[in-house]
Protein backbone atom coordinates (compact mmCIF):
# COMPACT_ATOMS: atom_id res chain seq x y z
CA UNK A 1 0.00 0.00 0.00
CA UNK A 2 1.41 3.32 -0.84
CA UNK A 3 1.94 5.59 2.15
CA UNK A 4 -0.17 8.75 2.38
CA UNK A 5 2.88 10.27 5.23
CA UNK A 6 2.74 13.68 4.69
CA UNK A 7 6.57 13.40 4.20
CA UNK A 8 5.60 11.26 1.11
CA UNK A 9 2.96 13.31 -0.08
CA UNK A 10 5.76 16.40 0.13
CA UNK A 11 8.41 14.47 -1.89
CA UNK A 12 5.73 14.17 -4.49
CA UNK A 13 4.46 16.91 -4.51
CA UNK A 14 8.09 18.67 -4.96
CA UNK A 15 8.48 15.91 -7.94
CA UNK A 16 5.32 16.57 -9.46
CA UNK A 17 6.47 20.53 -9.75
CA UNK A 18 9.72 20.01 -11.18
CA UNK A 19 7.73 17.64 -13.58
CA UNK A 20 5.52 20.16 -14.38
CA UNK A 21 8.24 23.36 -14.96
CA UNK A 22 10.11 20.99 -17.47
CA UNK A 23 6.89 19.91 -19.48
CA UNK A 24 5.65 23.64 -19.48
CA UNK A 25 9.15 25.22 -20.43
CA UNK A 26 10.55 22.40 -22.72
CA UNK A 27 8.20 20.04 -24.13
CA UNK A 28 10.29 18.49 -26.94
CA UNK A 29 12.86 17.59 -23.87
CA UNK A 30 10.30 16.39 -21.46
CA UNK A 31 10.44 12.62 -22.05
CA UNK A 32 14.27 12.95 -21.55
CA UNK A 33 13.86 14.77 -18.57
CA UNK A 34 11.29 12.69 -17.17
CA UNK A 35 13.63 9.45 -17.62
CA UNK A 36 16.28 10.78 -15.98
CA UNK A 37 13.50 11.64 -12.72
CA UNK A 38 14.94 8.99 -9.80
CA UNK A 39 12.21 7.27 -9.32
CA UNK A 40 11.80 6.26 -13.27
CA UNK A 41 15.38 5.29 -13.31
CA UNK A 42 14.35 3.10 -9.67
CA UNK A 43 11.67 1.90 -12.02
CA UNK A 44 13.53 0.92 -15.23
CA UNK A 45 15.68 -0.83 -12.62
CA UNK A 46 13.37 -3.05 -11.23
CA UNK A 47 11.75 -3.89 -14.90
CA UNK A 48 14.76 -4.86 -16.28
CA UNK A 49 15.86 -6.95 -13.56
CA UNK A 50 12.18 -8.67 -14.03
CA UNK A 51 12.84 -9.07 -17.80
CA UNK A 52 16.42 -10.98 -17.36
CA UNK A 53 13.94 -12.87 -14.75
CA UNK A 54 11.92 -13.73 -17.04
CA UNK A 55 14.15 -14.74 -19.74
CA UNK A 56 16.05 -16.92 -17.62
CA UNK A 57 12.80 -18.65 -16.77
CA UNK A 58 12.20 -19.56 -20.19
CA UNK A 59 15.55 -20.81 -20.93
CA UNK A 60 14.86 -22.91 -18.03
CA UNK A 61 11.37 -23.54 -19.18
CA UNK A 62 12.98 -24.52 -22.45
CA UNK A 63 15.57 -26.79 -20.75
CA UNK A 64 12.79 -28.95 -18.66
CA UNK A 65 10.92 -29.32 -21.99
CA UNK A 66 14.27 -30.73 -23.50
CA UNK A 67 15.18 -32.54 -20.14
CA UNK A 68 11.39 -34.52 -19.97
CA UNK A 69 11.89 -35.56 -23.39
CA UNK A 70 15.12 -36.80 -23.26
CA UNK A 71 15.90 -37.85 -19.59
CA UNK A 72 19.36 -36.23 -19.04
CA UNK A 73 19.74 -33.95 -16.49
CA UNK A 74 16.12 -34.01 -15.51
CA UNK A 75 16.74 -33.11 -11.60
CA UNK A 76 19.03 -30.31 -12.69
CA UNK A 77 16.34 -28.54 -15.42
CA UNK A 78 13.79 -29.33 -13.02
CA UNK A 79 15.59 -27.55 -10.52
CA UNK A 80 16.67 -24.74 -12.61
CA UNK A 81 13.44 -24.06 -13.44
CA UNK A 82 11.86 -24.05 -9.97
CA UNK A 83 14.51 -21.71 -9.04
CA UNK A 84 14.02 -19.47 -11.91
CA UNK A 85 10.11 -19.46 -11.21
CA UNK A 86 10.92 -17.88 -7.98
CA UNK A 87 13.15 -15.53 -8.66
CA UNK A 88 10.76 -13.97 -11.79
CA UNK A 89 7.52 -14.33 -9.05
CA UNK A 90 9.53 -12.06 -6.37
CA UNK A 91 11.66 -9.82 -8.86
CA UNK A 92 8.32 -9.03 -10.71
CA UNK A 93 7.47 -4.81 -9.90
CA UNK A 94 3.94 -3.73 -8.41
CA UNK A 95 1.54 -2.76 -10.09
CA UNK A 96 -0.62 0.31 -9.54
CA UNK A 97 -3.45 -1.81 -8.82
CA UNK A 98 -1.81 -3.36 -6.14
CA UNK A 99 -0.67 -0.27 -4.50
CA UNK A 100 -3.94 1.91 -4.74
CA UNK A 101 -6.54 3.02 -1.83
CA UNK A 102 -9.87 4.33 -1.29
CA UNK A 103 -9.97 4.52 2.25
CA UNK A 104 -12.95 6.55 3.49
CA UNK A 105 -12.68 6.96 7.16
CA UNK A 106 -15.40 8.35 9.76
CA UNK A 107 -14.76 11.30 12.41
CA UNK B 1 -1.05 -2.26 -24.93
CA UNK B 2 -0.23 -0.49 -22.18
CA UNK B 3 0.69 3.22 -21.25
CA UNK B 4 4.08 4.13 -20.63
CA UNK B 5 4.99 5.42 -17.32
CA UNK B 6 5.61 9.32 -19.08
CA UNK B 7 2.05 9.04 -20.39
CA UNK B 8 0.38 7.62 -17.59
CA UNK B 9 1.12 10.25 -15.82
CA UNK B 10 0.46 13.35 -18.85
CA UNK B 11 -2.68 12.29 -18.92
CA UNK B 12 -3.15 12.03 -15.01
CA UNK B 13 -1.86 15.75 -15.17
CA UNK B 14 -4.63 16.58 -17.74
CA UNK B 15 -7.18 14.78 -16.17
CA UNK B 16 -6.58 16.35 -12.63
CA UNK B 17 -4.63 19.17 -13.28
CA UNK B 18 -5.67 20.66 -16.19
CA UNK B 19 -2.14 20.43 -18.05
CA UNK B 20 -1.50 20.07 -21.22
CA UNK B 21 -0.24 16.54 -22.27
CA UNK B 22 2.40 17.19 -24.52
CA UNK B 23 3.53 15.39 -27.55
CA UNK B 24 0.49 14.02 -29.00
CA UNK B 25 -0.40 15.18 -32.44
CA UNK B 26 2.14 18.07 -32.03
CA UNK B 27 4.30 19.37 -29.22
CA UNK B 28 1.53 21.43 -27.56
CA UNK B 29 -0.47 17.75 -27.44
CA UNK B 30 -3.77 17.28 -25.77
CA UNK B 31 -4.94 20.62 -24.94
CA UNK B 32 -6.30 21.82 -20.97
CA UNK B 33 -9.73 22.71 -20.62
CA UNK B 34 -10.82 26.70 -21.22
CA UNK B 35 -12.26 26.56 -17.20
CA UNK B 36 -10.43 23.88 -15.47
CA UNK B 37 -13.20 23.37 -13.11
CA UNK B 38 -13.70 21.03 -10.12
CA UNK B 39 -13.99 17.02 -9.38
CA UNK B 40 -17.56 16.44 -7.43
CA UNK B 41 -16.43 13.76 -5.24
CA UNK B 42 -19.13 11.57 -3.99
CA UNK B 43 -19.99 8.17 -2.34
CA UNK B 44 -22.40 5.25 -3.47
CA UNK B 45 -23.85 2.63 -1.55
CA UNK B 46 -24.39 -1.29 -2.38
CA UNK B 47 -23.40 -2.54 -5.70
CA UNK B 48 -24.84 -0.07 -8.19
CA UNK B 49 -21.83 1.20 -9.89
CA UNK B 50 -20.74 -0.41 -12.31
CA UNK B 51 -18.53 0.19 -15.68
CA UNK B 52 -22.06 1.09 -17.07
CA UNK B 53 -23.02 3.81 -14.72
CA UNK B 54 -23.34 7.14 -16.27
CA UNK B 55 -25.15 9.19 -13.77
CA UNK B 56 -23.58 10.52 -10.37
CA UNK B 57 -27.37 9.65 -8.70
CA UNK B 58 -26.43 5.97 -9.18
CA UNK B 59 -27.41 4.28 -5.56
CA UNK B 60 -25.63 7.85 -4.11
CA UNK B 61 -25.19 7.98 -0.67
CA UNK B 62 -28.64 9.64 0.77
CA UNK B 63 -27.53 10.36 4.32
CA UNK B 64 -29.02 13.06 5.52
CA UNK B 65 -26.72 16.62 4.85
CA UNK B 66 -24.63 14.31 2.50
CA UNK B 67 -23.65 16.48 -0.28
CA UNK B 68 -20.80 16.07 -2.93
CA UNK B 69 -17.41 17.45 -1.95
CA UNK B 70 -15.68 20.00 -4.76
CA UNK B 71 -11.89 18.88 -5.54
CA UNK B 72 -10.21 22.18 -8.25
CA UNK B 73 -8.47 20.37 -10.96
CA UNK B 74 -5.63 21.87 -9.73
CA UNK B 75 -1.83 21.85 -8.47
CA UNK B 76 -3.57 22.78 -5.10
CA UNK B 77 -5.87 19.99 -5.55
CA UNK B 78 -4.37 16.68 -6.88
CA UNK B 79 -0.56 15.31 -6.59
CA UNK B 80 0.57 13.16 -9.64
CA UNK B 81 3.49 11.43 -9.44
CA UNK B 82 5.01 7.95 -10.15
CA UNK B 83 1.57 6.91 -12.43
CA UNK B 84 -0.59 7.86 -9.42
CA UNK B 85 -2.87 10.76 -8.46
CA UNK B 86 -3.40 11.60 -4.94
CA UNK B 87 -5.85 14.01 -3.24
CA UNK B 88 -3.29 17.25 -1.86
CA UNK B 89 -7.02 18.34 1.52
CA UNK B 90 -8.85 16.53 3.42
CA UNK B 91 -11.84 15.40 1.62
CA UNK B 92 -14.71 16.14 4.30
CA UNK B 93 -18.60 14.98 3.65
CA UNK B 94 -21.22 16.44 6.05
CA UNK B 95 -21.44 15.07 9.34
CA UNK B 96 -24.64 12.65 9.06
CA UNK B 97 -28.01 13.16 10.94
CA UNK B 98 -29.42 9.90 10.01
CA UNK B 99 -28.15 6.19 9.86
CA UNK B 100 -27.06 3.43 9.35
CA UNK B 101 -25.53 3.53 5.65
CA UNK B 102 -22.77 0.96 3.92
CA UNK B 103 -20.65 3.11 1.74
CA UNK B 104 -19.20 0.96 -0.79
CA UNK B 105 -17.97 3.38 -3.66
CA UNK B 106 -16.65 6.48 -4.41
CA UNK B 107 -17.43 7.99 -7.52
CA UNK B 108 -15.67 11.25 -9.11
CA UNK B 109 -17.88 13.12 -11.32
CA UNK B 110 -18.76 16.65 -13.10
CA UNK B 111 -21.53 17.97 -10.84
CA UNK B 112 -22.07 19.27 -7.78
CA UNK B 113 -25.54 18.04 -7.17
CA UNK B 114 -28.10 16.00 -9.44
CA UNK B 115 -27.63 13.49 -12.30
CA UNK B 116 -24.44 15.09 -13.22
CA UNK B 117 -21.62 12.44 -15.24
CA UNK B 118 -19.96 9.95 -13.35
CA UNK B 119 -16.49 9.43 -14.75
CA UNK B 120 -14.44 7.58 -12.60
CA UNK B 121 -15.43 5.06 -9.61
CA UNK B 122 -13.56 2.34 -7.16
CA UNK B 123 -14.78 0.21 -4.47
CA UNK B 124 -13.59 1.59 -1.20
CA UNK B 125 -10.78 -0.14 0.44
CA UNK B 126 -13.25 -0.61 3.00
CA UNK B 127 -16.75 -0.50 3.40
CA UNK B 128 -17.59 2.60 5.86
CA UNK B 129 -20.89 2.28 7.93
CA UNK B 130 -22.50 5.99 8.50
CA UNK B 131 -24.63 6.66 11.48
CA UNK B 132 -25.61 9.66 12.93
CA UNK B 133 -23.03 11.88 13.74
CA UNK B 134 -20.12 10.10 11.71
CA UNK B 135 -18.40 12.77 9.42
CA UNK B 136 -17.07 10.68 6.22
CA UNK B 137 -13.87 11.83 5.27
CA UNK B 138 -10.66 10.58 2.98
CA UNK B 139 -7.52 11.93 4.33
CA UNK B 140 -5.20 13.48 2.32
CA UNK B 141 -3.40 10.89 -0.55
CA UNK B 142 -5.77 8.42 1.33
CA UNK B 143 -7.72 8.47 -2.11
CA UNK B 144 -5.34 7.56 -5.15
CA UNK B 145 -6.45 6.89 -9.20
CA UNK B 146 -4.14 5.57 -11.59
CA UNK B 147 -4.01 4.92 -15.40
CA UNK B 148 -2.24 1.64 -15.96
Amino acid sequence: MMSNSPAVQAARKKMQEARLAQKSSNPENYPAFYASQPAQVERARLWDAYSNSVDTLNKAREDLEVALITGENLDAAKEAYAIASLVAERTKPPAHSAQLASNLTGA
Amino acid sequence: MTATNLFEDDILDLIFTNVAAPNVGDVGGLLPSATAGSWFISLHTGAGVTDTSTLQTASEAAYTNYARQAVARSLAGWTVASGVCTNDAIIGFPNSGSGPETETTVGLGSATSGAGNLQIYSALTANLVVNTGVTPQFAISALAISVD
